[in-house]
């Protein structure tokens, strides 16, 4: 059974002008890892967002685990518990520190010794030990990124989603943050969807997907 | 993280305006708490002064305006007094004068003979003798603050009165009294044979059940007039009704005024923080998560404005009580009651004010909220 799916999932916007996916139909496996290519304005944003239900599709369904999931609460708790979601603006909440900001996705009743032990752990993997009591706007891009990166792996997801996440980063902060991304995913079995404009990039992932005015031109898997 | 921390960051990030919110609160809360703790302060100055002689009922008119609007004839007393069970009938005159051309002072008339004269606790002096027609005995606060002792002169609506006697009193209406004998002040008033209430002691021991006897047969003597316990009577007076309606919708409009600033606030604070909460929104937390911890920063800033409230509401009291119209009428009142009820009106209101503000952020559309950094 796929992890998630969308089934000729169309996505429309001001009021149908603007056609963002056009029967879009895709499953991703556990563990698999995905690259999602394509040029801007092609909806892979979009498509990013309909997996995990930040979006909802104007027509066709969405499937987590098999279940058609319509409702914004269910997607919610799916979000909270079982995906991680990397954002190419990182969206670190810059009041609170690199550690705060990794306890804040945390899920469920932890105690704040686990929590506080459980994101250290994370900041540790990241090789950001030294800069958990950092805020945001104290740290470079990469780092951010790192924490972005160690946030949306808290829960230990079923499916990681990273929107260009080396996007803002130079080549060799790039390539560490996407081995790291490609090694904790491997570690624990998880999916992975990963949007990028480098074929570089996508070179990691074992599948490809390229989108094309909202629809699926391609659909590759490497060896 | 723990949403309260989170909270406790978002107030303490907005220094400014979390501080002028909390001071509107705090001022909402202080003047709730002044208007009604200075009212029910008043009210139970009258039921502790009635009280304090050991009086047990009162038989006065129904629904009188003010306490000494009333007037009932002196010839009720010996009808009051045949009752069986009760000990002590005394009429009294009730009224508030001008002294010395500045203050105002409750002046009260006590028969001669009255069992009241016999309650008091004389500091310095004696009571008025009976050939007296110009003694007066002062509660002993009134007394300090106009700075007279035993044999000074005291100028009672222009008229001079020789201080026969300063007296102890425990309730506060007491402390700033003036006690003439009756019949003087009945033709200084020009109200002759009459008096303002009767005050009644009952034989003691005193049985609850032969008390509630007595009051029917005091009713049946009384006529057309109404017997009270001391707090009936007080309650009952329809100028402190009309000023608890005041205070009280003071007290609510004030309340109301916090009720909308907070949710002014929150609203400020859900608008700008829409990235925020969208970013909350798309790592899974719940509907309820976002709205309690809006709800949360709005009980914090209500709770902080409230404690502070508390102590302003106070300084608020001294104050007033201290201003020369309210001197010895007006005085900090505060009971455990009292602030648990103006505590538990302004969280409830800062709850209230957080709901919509609170719930407006549960609807925020995350991706389209994420678009908005």
């Amino acid at each position: 059974m796929a992890l998630v799916e969308l089934n000729h999932v169309r996505r429309e916007f001001d009021g149908g002008r603007v056609v963002a996916l056009a029967g879009v139909s895709l499953a991703i496996e556990p563990g698999e890892t995905l690259a999602i290519v394509g040029p801007s304005g092609s909806g892979k944003s979009t498509l990013l967002n309909l997996l995990c239900g930040l979006d909802h599709p104007t027509s066709g369904e969405v499937k987590f685990e098999g279940r058609v999931i319509c409702d914004r609460t269910v997607w919610r708790r799916i979000r909270a518990r079982h995906v991680g979601i990397v954002f190419q603006s990182f969206c670190l909440l810059p009041e609170l520190t690199a550690r705060e900001n990794i306890e804040v996705a945390m899920a469920g009743n932890v105690r704040d010794g686990e929590r506080k032990e459980r994101s250290l752990e994370l900041l540790n993997a990241v090789g950001l030990s030294g800069r958990a009591d950092h805020k945001p706007p104290e740290m470079s891009g990469g780092e951010r990124q790192r924490v972005a990166i160690a946030r949306a792996l808290i829960n230990q997801p079923r499916l990681v989603l990273a929107d260009e996440p080396t996007g803002n980063l130079d080549q060799a902060n790039g390539r560490h943050v996407l081995e790291l991304l490609m090694d904790v995913v491997g570690s624990k079995g998880a999916a992975l969807a990963m949007i990028t404009h480098e074929s570089a990039i996508a070179a990691f992932c074992g599948r490809r997907v390229t989108l094309i005015d909202g629809q699926v031109a391609a659909d590759s898997t490497h060896a | 993280m723990r949403k309260f921390q989170l909270a406790l960051h978002h107030i303490v990030g907005r220094p400014l305006r979390s501080a002028l919110t909390v001071l509107g609160i705090a001022i909402a809360c202080a003047g709730s708490l002044a208007v009604t703790g200075l009212i029910q302060g008043v009210q139970d100055s009258l039921e502790q002064g009635m009280e304090e002689p050991g009086v047990d009922f009162v038989v006065g008119e129904r629904a009188s305006f003010s306490l000494v609007g009333g007037s009932i004839p002196e010839s009720l007393a010996p009808k009051l007094a045949a009752v069986s069970g009760v000990s002590d009938v005394s009429g009294v005159l009730f009224n508030v004068e001008t002294v010395d051309n500045s203050a105002n002072l409750v002046v009260s008339g006590w028969p001669r003979d009255s069992f009241l004269w016999k309650s008091l606790d004389l500091a310095a002096g004696q009571i008025p003798a009976p050939d007296d027609s110009h003694g007066v005995v002062l509660g002993q606060s009134i007394a300090t603050a106009l700075k007279k002792t035993v044999g000074d002169e005291i100028e009672i609506r222009f008229t001079k009165f020789k201080i026969a006697g300063i007296a102890r009193f425990s309730s506060y209406l007491n402390q700033n009294i003036a006690l003439i004998p009756l019949d003087v002040l009945q033709q200084f008033l020009s109200r002759r044979d009459s008096v303002t209430f009767f005050q009644i002691r009952l034989a003691r021991p005193i049985d609850p059940e032969r008390a509630s006897q007595i009051r029917m047969n005091l009713a049946a003597a009384a006529g057309n007039y109404q017997v009270f316990d001391n707090g009936e009577f007080t309650s009952d007076i329809r100028l402190i009704r009309i000023i608890r309606a005041i205070a009280d919708t003071i007290a609510a409009i004030m309340l109301g005024l916090a009720l909308v600033l907070i949710a002014t606030t929150l609203l400020m604070a859900v608008n700008e923080r829409t990235y925020e909460i969208g970013v909350l929104a798309a790592l899974g937390w719940s509907d309820f998560g976002i709205l309690s911890l809006i709800l949360l920063e709005g009980l914090l800033m209500t709770a902080v404005g409230a404690v502070l409230g508390l102590g302003l509401g106070m300084g608020i009291m001294q104050v007033a009580s201290h201003t020369a119209v309210a001197a010895g009428y007006l005085r900090p009142y505060i009971t455990l009651a009292l602030v648990a009820r103006t505590v538990s009106l302004t969280i409830a209101i800062g709850t209230l004010g957080a709901l919509y503000p609170a719930w407006r952020a549960t609807r925020l559309d995350p991706a389209e909220a994420l678009r908005r950094q």
